[in-house]
């Protein structure tokens, strides 16, 4: 496994645990928006208040400062992978 | 602008808005009248309903006059701000009561205010104190008047000559939420209101999960857990800074509370939420027992009752009728019109019904005169029993006196 892919695991598991998320992590599409005004295909993360647990938990299992991740890393698992991927390894 | 200027306007203004809002009381126009009225009788109700519309009008002065105060740089600079709670040990509490807060500057906080007296004057302190500080608003007010909020800032900027930096969040921006974790990570404060008014899409609509049940004079309430969740996950004390006037021509007074920490480990989340929130109501309840024509989220806390706890039926009418005559159920009912529609306003449940102009008239005829005899109303009997059956009007029989 890469260490993308172990962020991206990671993720998907806090993701899985703040919001008692009732599936697996491969399951889940690292492109699900996390945020939508769309009855229809509603996005990952339905209450608001949960982007700052899960912000939280993100920083202390990557070891990392919350302010470090910009706003625009949560859009999708996929974007926060990049992000803090990229922040680990700089 | 000198002390009798500044006591003359206020005067006119409070003359204008009690002469505004009686010329509605009597063209009918009293939706909001109604639901400050309903929420009087749950949250208050040894507050005699006779007394409800010039509590209405006291309170809708204050609303106007908050602003006013609010606005005039010069009463930013008078505004007495003192040290809320009990007084420390060797001190008397009159002692106690007028202590300076010394603000901290360069820490993460989260100033929690209220609507009550001039709720703007958290804004004015934090521009006096030169204290950089975020300010949360709800999805509405951030849309409709956050523009004219970054007006305001400025001019008290300008005219107190602080360079002070602010910026605005909305709170019910997810992102935003990001943002202002950011922002507290900078040692900067933030200031959020407790008791705001929600956003478009009303209470009603919005997740469950997002609230929590509080108590406000003993009768359950929906508290937002956004303020006491931040500040557990941030690690950021809570500051409550409550206002009122003593005295309508005085300068508002601020009072500033100790810090409600959510740094004891064996506490869980949920425990520190309510913890939290509880202090913060209990701040409130406070001031509201003495000061309880400054709060204007009488106009909508209606919103944040528990719906299981909005009753289906109105209430009974009190037996105070005459035997054999009727009486409009004023606990239970209210009316009021809107443009040319009429409604019957349902006290209890706050729900509304529009009705027939011509059934207003006699309700309301009903209501004004307190009794009415059967042959008076001016109802067919399909519509008398009808109104009867659902309790918005009420008889009493010689048997029940």
């Amino acid at each position: 496994m890469s260490s993308y892919e172990i962020v991206e695991t990671k993720i998907k598991e806090i993701l899985i645990e703040v919001l008692k998320l009732k599936q697996a992590p491969e399951s889940i599409s690292s492109q699900t928006p996390f945020f939508s005004n769309s009855p229809v295909k509603p996005g990952l993360i339905e209450d608001s208040l949960a982007i700052l647990e899960i912000s939280s938990r993100l920083a202390e299992e990557f070891d990392l400062i919350p302010s470090e991740i910009e706003e625009t890393a949560y859009q999708n698992i996929g974007t926060l992978t990049e992000a803090i991927s990229s922040l680990k390894a700089a | 602008m000198d002390r009798t200027a500044l006591i003359d306007e206020i005067r006119q203004i409070g003359d204008y808005v009690s002469r505004r809002e009686m010329g509605k009381m009597e063209k009918g126009i009293t939706k909001d009248f109604n639901f400050v009225s309903a929420s009087l009788s749950h949250f208050l109700p040894g507050l005699d309903q006779d007394e409800h519309p010039s509590f209405y009008l006291e309170m809708m002065r204050h609303r106007s006059l908050a602003v006013l105060h609010s606005d005039l740089p010069q009463l930013v600079h008078k505004m007495s701000v003192r040290k809320g709670g009990g007084p420390e040990k060797g001190q008397s509490p009159e002692d106690s009561r007028k202590a300076p807060f010394v603000p901290v500057v360069g820490a993460p906080m989260i100033y929690c205010g209220y609507h009550l007296g001039s709720y703007r004057a958290i804004i004015g302190y934090m521009v006096r104190e030169n204290l950089n500080f975020g300010l949360l608003l709800d999805k509405r007010t951030f849309l409709e008047q956050g523009d004219a909020v970054r007006q305001s800032i400025q001019e008290l900027r300008e005219s107190t000559g602080k360079e002070v930096q602010f910026t605005l969040f909305n709170a019910e921006d997810p992102l935003s939420l990001v943002a202002i974790s950011k922002w507290m990570r900078d040692s900067n404060p933030i200031v959020a209101y407790i008791d705001g008014n929600t956003g478009y899409g009303g209470l009603y609509n919005e997740k469950e999960s997002l609230f929590m049940e509080m108590e406000l004079f003993g009768h359950p309430i929906k508290c937002r857990k956004g303020i006491a969740l931040l500040s557990y996950l941030m690690q950021v004390p809570i500051v409550p800074a409550i206002s009122y006037f003593e005295n309508q021509e005085d300068a508002p007074i601020l009072e500033i509370h100790a810090p409600i920490c959510p740094w004891n480990s064996r506490e869980t989340k949920e425990q520190y939420m309510q913890r939290a929130n509880q202090a913060l109501f209990q701040i409130l309840e406070e001031k509201l027992a003495r000061y309880p024509s400054q709060w204007e989220a009488w106009l909508y806390v209606h919103k944040f009752i528990p719906a299981r706890l909005l009753k289906e039926e109105a209430l009974q009418a009190a037996n105070d009728a005459d035997a054999g005559m009727l009486c409009f159920n004023k606990k239970g009912f209210g009316l009021f019109k809107m443009g040319e529609k009429a409604y019957l306003f349902n006290r209890t449940n706050y729900s509304s019904f529009e009705i027939p102009p011509a059934l207003f008239d006699i309700l309301e005829e009903l209501r004004g005169r307190h009794s009415f005899g059967y042959a008076e109303a001016g109802l067919s009997t399909g519509n008398l029993s009808t109104l009867i059956r659902k309790n918005i009007l009420s008889h009493i029989t010689p048997s029940a006196k």
